[in-house]
């Protein structure tokens, strides 16, 4: 008995070597590329892991002999790694990365420009399909390098039926205060003697985004956000001031957030604006597929709107991220590789991502050839999001490096509202951390 | 003659040989990734780019922080209160289900185990389920009773005590097994000496059997030690280092150091530096219970 | 018997108290994974949605976990021999000879334990380091990765068994005509069966929940172990909490039956070495 257990381990043990070993050794005309994402490919409830099966089994389809491996990485990791495995000679052909690294990755020599691929081939109709702000940000003055995935911006998630109900008028929000009076009247405790609060946001490191107030305002301000060699531009002046002070005025002042606020992550706040305990979140557009499938209520009722301004005088942007898929400038088959992000952007796939994955369209065309999807009330947002982005956004620079800012700004309303800083020591105390950790290196 | 010159031979060589597999193992596995993380801490290495060779440097900015202290004090004090109550928990858990017996004493014994042989991110993420402020099970319990909700992760004091009762819950089963093996294992003839000599049940603990139990406290206390200090995945999951920096131990500004700002060479001192923590704590424990091989 | 009576009564309640902490967080996730999915982060709280509906674990079970499932089962049957073959030979080896260095290894074993509980921040530096040696995202690269980080933990703990093997056994059947071989790979093992399947019990713990290092050293998806898969519902586009849920109990469920069935020889093999320890 006992070596008959042994000797089905070794047999297995075997067989899954020459699985593993096995996929590596196919004939040698075929073509194998890798390629790093965060999704699942074999995930049947994300829209997106769909589609991005979908298209692979599409080009799989028009080319015959070549095989793309995706390759799921945790998102939390994947930019880490996609640097260190460039550096080690052992990145995947085909990779995404976020937009806070997208500057980093160009610099390193990590993607190859698209002009070595296929934009040069392109006609200029085609080029300006694709052209947007996201887009040309990635332009370093010679190339471009990679598409942008998953674009979404950040924003206010509201509930259409409670606004209704309190007779808000969403278009009626212009400023941080006209929210916050709005709020004011949506927080209330229901039937069921459970509170519901008006307006929402998670400050926990442990999920970094950069919402609320203050970075928009910054955003916003003359100057935005940054100067142009990476440094912080202002970030004690009045506006910021105003603006934090505004963030612990919903909560103290106000009383429209719970306190909890210092202490939950975005992501919870998702999680519990789709169990009804909020009339309004910050919010990432990226996340309205998960929370209208996800919402204990009518799905369509879930509306967006770019956030308020501070002051009434200057406007709000948003910070604007997402994936950005290119080729590994060390892949031996760059070619192909390029025919695949070729393939993506095409017309007809980027009309499958946002059909099926209620993905905010990369080509202009695409928002025209399906003017019905977006007639549906679940999908309208999309239309508003794109709009968000397009003209009301930051999108990082690709020339100097701002990493772990959404931290700071983050940790500036904790440092005041935690540990009880004054408005000007927090931004003062963030603003050095910023400046520590990326210029003064 | 020559047969018993190998023999001999062989004898010398024989436990270099039978060391030698689970050495390569833990020199190629464990040994040299930590030297190569001390190479790593003497360079400036964002996006593990080796660009500048800097020293010390790296230690001196990280230890001239402030934030690195706190986080190392909150560290210690977090494994020190869970580890003083993990023990105390778990030996009277211990006691209990040395005296009880049978299925019921089985039954006791698993379920304190659960807690430690599941998965920390699964455990952690359960409890994240249960003390969230808003939604949470635990305060609709609390609030069906009639009081406020607790801030259990997002007031400053409550949420390191959650923080260090999650740890605690994690580990006691850790020490339960432990003191449950150190009293199997103590002579039944001990027992019964102090019986005829008459003394009650706290001399008995106190005088025959603790002595008895040295090296089992000893070394659940240095696993647990070392386990709770080197713990990322229970704090970042839980309350992410929040409310503030209240529950921002070093494994998580270490994490930060590098997946958020890829400033390995500062990670990597980090590391280094929680290591040798580590060996301090073992060879502390190693001189303690005057281990001999 | 008052007495007596009172230490029942306690002994229930401490058994109660005991039962709802430790289970609780367990018992609570099986029921969220039952829930439909609108009806998950439904607030108030209810015991049962509307529906028992088995469809997260349907999903998560055609998904990438299954793999990972069967993965993680091997990836700890081979971390489990290797590992226990291993700390046999060199358990032996530091109690039965009197050698050169015998010193120096142990300490280094002992400063494998807290090594190997690991830090997240080394996992990238090691990523590249495994790189450059071309072992990163192989079949043998995580049941090697599993073996190493328990192996120190095994060795203590072998070590501590047979310490407590007389050496008078071994004597007799050195007299008897066994061999050297005979008695590292027959007679050893078979004194110190408790004190194996304890180590064999911590290793099996170290293989299956570990996540870190695992979810950076692999690549491909059909290498993946159980943990990572589960983190897999937890995306850059939200957590899934049923699937999630589901996928947790999943994992959750072979330690249980692993324990409820082993769980005997964590204490016995324990007892055996902590007589000198």
């Amino acid at each position: 008995m006992r070596k008959f257990t042994v000797i089905l381990l070794v047999v297995l043990m075997a067989m899954t070597a020459v699985f593993a070993g096995g996929s590596a050794e196919k004939d040698s005309d075929a073509v194998t590329l890798r390629l790093w994402t965060f999704l699942d490919i074999t995930s049947t409830s994300n829209g997106r892991a769909v589609v991005l099966k979908e298209v692979i089994d599409k080009f799989e389809e028009t080319h015959p002999g070549v095989d793309i491996i995706v390759e799921t990485q945790q998102w939390t990791t994947l930019p880490s790694k996609v640097f260190a495995a460039s550096e080690a000679g052992d990145c995947a052909d085909i990779f995404m990365i976020n937009t806070a690294n997208r500057g980093e990755a160009i610099k390193r020599g990590v993607f190859e420009p698209l002009e070595n691929l296929f934009y040069n081939d392109w006609t200029k109709e085609q080029k300006q399909d694709l052209d947007s702000a996201v887009f040309e940000a990635g332009f370093d003055g010679t190339y471009h390098y990679d598409i942008p995935l998953y674009f979404g911006g950040f924003g206010i998630m509201y509930r259409k039926d409670l606004f209704e109900q309190k007779g808000i008028d969403p278009e009626s929000i212009k400023t941080w205060e006209d929210l916050a009076e709005a709020a004011q009247k949506l927080t209330y405790t229901d039937a069921n003697g459970q509170k519901i609060w008006g307006y929402g946001i998670g400050y926990s490191l442990d999920v970094v985004d950069s919402h609320g107030a203050l970075p928009n305002a910054l955003f916003g301000q003359e100057g935005g956000m940054f100067t142009d060699d990476g440094m912080p531009n202002n970030w004690t002046g009045p506006i910021a001031q105003q603006a934090l002070q505004m963030e612990l005025d919903l909560i103290n002042k106000y009383k429209v957030s719970p306190e909890s606020s210092a202490s939950v992550t975005s992501e919870d706040v998702y999680t519990d604006f789709a169990a009804g305990k909020y009339a309004m979140i910050s919010a990432g557009t990226v996340r309205m597929p998960t929370v209208q499938s996800q919402c204990s209520f009518n799905p369509d009722y879930i509306g967006f709107m770019a956030y308020p301004s501070i002051d009434g005088v200057s406007e709000s942007k948003c910070y604007a991220a997402g994936w950005h898929i290119g080729v590994w400038s060390g892949s031996k088959n760059k070619d192909i590789a390029g025919e695949f992000l070729e393939f993506i952007c095409s017309p007809e796939m980027d009309s499958l991502w946002v059909t099926e994955a209620q993905q905010i369209p990369i080509l202009k065309s695409t928002l025209e050839n399906n003017a019905e999807f977006f007639e549906i009330p679940t999908n309208s947002w999309v239309i508003e999001a794109k709009d968000i982005i397009d003209t009301k956004s930051y999108i990082q620079s690709i020339n100097y490096v701002v990493s772990g800012f959404n931290e700071d700004m983050q940790n500036a309303f904790l440092l005041a509202f935690v540990d009880g800083y004054t408005v000007e020591e927090a931004l003062k105390t963030v603003e050095n951390n910023f400046i520590e950790r990326n210029v003064e290196r | 003659m020559d047969e018993l010159k190998r023999k001999k031979y062989l004898h010398k060589i024989l436990p270099y040989l039978l060391s030698f597999p689970s050495m390569v193992i833990i020199v190629l596995f464990l040994i040299i990734p930590l030297v190569y993380c001390l190479y790593c801490s003497f360079w400036r290495c964002d996006y593990m780019d080796f660009s500048k060779f800097v020293g010390l440097k790296n230690y001196i900015d990280v230890f001239s922080k402030e934030a690195t202290i706190t986080s190392l004090l909150v560290s210690l004090k977090i494994s020190i209160v869970s580890l003083v109550i993990a023990i105390i928990i778990g030996t009277l858990l211990a006691l209990w289900i040395n005296s009880a017996n049978g299925r019921f004493a089985y039954i006791l014994e698993i379920m304190i185990l659960i807690p430690w042989v599941t998965s920390q991110v699964v455990a952690a993420m359960l409890w994240k389920w249960l003390l969230k402020d808003e939604t949470g099970l635990i305060n609709y319990i609390v609030q069906q009773l009639g009081h406020e909700p607790i801030g259990f992760l997002s007031d400053k004091n409550i949420a390191v005590v959650s923080l260090i009762i999650v740890i605690t819950w994690r580990v006691i089963g850790y020490v339960m097994v432990q003191l449950v093996a150190g009293l199997k294992a103590i002579p039944k003839e001990y027992d019964e000496a102090a019986m005829i000599d008459g003394v009650n049940k706290w001399q008995m603990f106190w005088f025959v059997r603790l002595p008895q139990l040295k090296t089992p406290m000893a070394i659940s206390a240095i696993i647990v030690a070392l386990s709770n200090l080197n713990n990322l995945t229970v704090p970042l999951t839980l309350t992410g280092g929040g409310p503030g920096n209240a529950t921002t131990v070093i494994s998580i500004l270490a994490y930060r150091e590098s997946f958020s700002y890829y400033h390995f060479g500062e990670a990597s001192a980090m590391s280094i530096a929680l290591c040798i923590m580590n060996f301090i704590l073992t060879v502390a424990y190693v001189k303690a219970v005057k281990y001999e091989i | 018997m008052k007495y007596k009576i009172t230490a029942k009564v306690f002994s229930f309640i401490g058994f109660v108290c005991i039962a709802v902490v430790n289970l609780v967080p367990f018992v609570w996730g099986l029921l969220t994974s039952l829930k439909p999915t609108r009806e998950v982060a439904k607030y108030p709280p209810t015991l049962f949605g509307s529906e028992i509906t088995p469809e997260h674990y349907i999903s998560v079970l055609r998904g990438s976990f299954s793999t990972a499932l069967i993965n993680s089962v091997i990836y700890s049957i081979f971390a489990i021999i290797l590992g226990i073959l291993c700390a046999i030979l060199i358990a032996y080896a530091l109690t039965r000879y009197k050698f050169r260095g015998k010193k120096f290894i142990f300490m280094m074993i002992l400063f494998g334990i807290p090594l190997s509980m690991g830090s997240a921040a080394m996992v990238v530096p090691n990523y590249m380091m495994f790189s450059a040696l071309n072992m990163t995202n192989k079949f043998y690269t995580l049941p090697l990765i599993y073996t190493a980080y328990n192996l120190p933990m095994a060795i203590w703990i072998m070590v501590g068994g047979m310490q407590s093997i007389p050496y008078s056994i071994e004597e007799a059947a050195m007299i008897d005509g066994a061999s050297r071989r005979y008695i590292i790979f027959r007679l050893i093992p078979h004194l110190s069966l408790p004190t194996i399947s304890c180590a064999a019990l911590m290793i099996f713990i170290g293989a299956w929940n570990e996540y870190q290092v695992s979810s950076v050293m692999v690549a491909s998806n059909s290498l993946y172990p159980i943990q990572v898969s589960i983190y897999n519902y937890i995306g850059y586009f939200g957590q899934e909490w049923g699937p999630l849920t589901a996928a947790t109990t999943l994992a959750v469920v072979p330690i249980l039956i692993v324990f409820t069935w082993l769980g005997k020889y964590l204490v016995s093999g324990l007892t055996a070495g902590s007589v000198k320890g």
